[in-house]
């Protein structure tokens, strides 16, 4: 017996107004990108790397806080992110080949994976930041004077399963490149509700409202491991994916500090 | 700069009412501990993530990688007229209560409602119920598959609650199906199986 979820999947924003689907956690203003423990810029030399259609999600968001999905938005901005994704992973040195979708059974195969990364990617942008850090992702320090043992910092030990190998068979890549976004700008009656919570600043009775909700991941996946080997979110991320010079610059931010692949030759000549 | 996602889990449901200040402790993963301010003691066996904030009177909620990944949730003696979540939505969508006259066979209904009401969905269905046993006593164990609107991700479910001295026990574990239900299913079992009374 199993659960139907409906064939159209209606992604009404990250931030639902039905509030019980609503999450906020603060974080902090910068962010730096995690890398797996032992992964190594050797891995990738000579790797072929897939990047999969990315995820991206637009809509405008109502005073009281309901996202409502814009496909026309969302069309434009994933066209554009995907270009500048070309454009950007092009420049690495590794054979990168980009793949919208697979057919058939590896279809489904793909967009379970890409379910799941959304879920594990959301799970380290919170849990990678200090109030919500979980001790077990935090590296042992033995105690020393005047302090006791404890965890601390975030290891990125995240992964999809050693299922994702599918994604290999199906593609013949070492790597996956996944790209999530989200973003929702503030329609007419929330920047009103915007601007009459700052005037009420001046009385002494503030109700900060956000504009909208902008959130993007990056993640490359070893695909013989499902193992995340590499993360990067920007909690500041900036550029209107709905306009190409956007989307370049949305793009640039999530793919700032990739690990940049070793060709063979010049491995060679450093053994 | 906040970030928002969507909530896929009944932590993260109740997460409007968490203070700001909550934070997540490590368990020591060989030693009995007490759950939930309840009358139960579980040994973990694995090194779980404790949330020091607690969604209901007596409850808590441990994770391996987040909750959105593995969460487990337990309610130790909850009393008439209690909800078994985070009554968050009352105005529009008020949360079932828990009631003392309730039989066993009652409780995975109770956990439904109460689920599609605090996850606000509608896709959701239990998949399996049998007689089993919590810290000694009879208890019901179910199984169910649901999902959240704006997520495509499949998420598995497991149950086993208890009514002794006109209390719930409850302990429940959500994931989703691919990859991470079965991954840490085991350690779940093993948790279940180490439940006393303390």
């Amino acid at each position: 017996m199993g659960v139907k979820i409906p064939t159209k999947l209606f992604r009404t924003a990250a931030l639902a107004a039905a509030s019980a689907a609503a999450l906020a956690v603060s974080v902090p203003a910068s962010a730096t990108a995690l890398v797996r423990d032992g992964f190594a810029f050797v891995e990738v030399a000579d790797a072929k790397i897939v990047v999969f259609r990315p995820d991206v999600h637009v809509g405008s968001m109502s005073a009281g806080g309901l996202d409502q999905p814009n496909a026309e938005w969302t069309e434009a901005a994933r066209a554009n992110i995907q270009a500048a994704l070309v454009d950007a992973m092009n420049q690495q040195n590794a054979e990168v080949e980009f793949l919208d979708e697979l057919e058939g059974e590896n279809a489904e195969t793909l967009n379970a994976y890409r379910a799941l990364f959304e879920a594990v990617v959301q799970s380290i942008a919170v849990h990678s930041q200090s109030a919500e850090r979980l001790p077990s992702k935090g590296e042992e320090r033995e105690a020393g004077p005047g302090r006791s043992a404890r965890r601390s910092g975030v290891q990125l030990d995240w992964t999809l399963g050693e299922g994702a190998s599918q994604l290999r068979d199906a593609t013949g890549a070492d790597y996956a490149m996944m790209i999530f976004t989200h973003d929702s700008y503030g329609d007419d009656g929330r920047k009103a509700a915007q601007v009459a919570g700052m005037l009420g600043c001046i009385i002494g009775a503030c109700v900060i409202i956000q504009a909208g909700v902008h959130v993007g991941y990056a993640g490359l996946v070893d695909l013989r491991t499902g193992n995340i080997v590499w993360f990067n979110t920007d909690p500041s991320i900036g550029g209107d994916p709905r306009d190409p010079e956007g989307a370049v610059e949305r793009v640039q931010k999530l793919l700032e500090d990739f690990p940049q692949p070793v060709p063979a030759t010049e491995l060679a000549l450093a053994q | 700069m906040r970030v928002f996602i969507a909530a896929a889990t009944l932590a993260l449901a109740s997460l409007s009412a968490a203070p700001a200040h909550a934070g997540w402790r490590l368990i020591d993963d060989n030693e009995a501990v007490s759950v939930a301010k309840g009358k139960i003691e579980v040994t973990p066996g694995e090194e779980w993530n404790r949330w020091t904030y607690r969604p209901v009177g007596r409850s808590e909620v441990w994770t391996l990688d987040g909750v959105s990944l593995n969460e487990l949730y337990f309610v130790s003696r909850l009393q008439d007229g209690k909800t078994i979540f985070t009554d968050a939505n009352r105005k529009e969508r008020p949360l079932p209560t828990f009631s003392a006259s309730m039989l066993l066979t009652d409780i995975p209904d109770f956990y439904e409602s109460s689920s599609r009401l605090a996850l606000n969905t509608s896709v959701f269905e239990i998949t399996g119920i049998e007689a089993s046993s919590l810290a000694g006593h009879n208890a019901v164990r179910f199984t169910f598959e649901y999902a959240v609107e704006g997520s495509p991700l499949r998420r598995k479910g497991l149950a086993v609650a208890s009514i002794f001295d006109e209390e719930l026990h409850l302990i429940s574990f959500t994931a989703p199906e691919l990859f991470y239900f079965d991954r840490d299913l085991p350690k779940v079992e093993r948790i279940i199986a180490s439940a006393t009374l303390d």
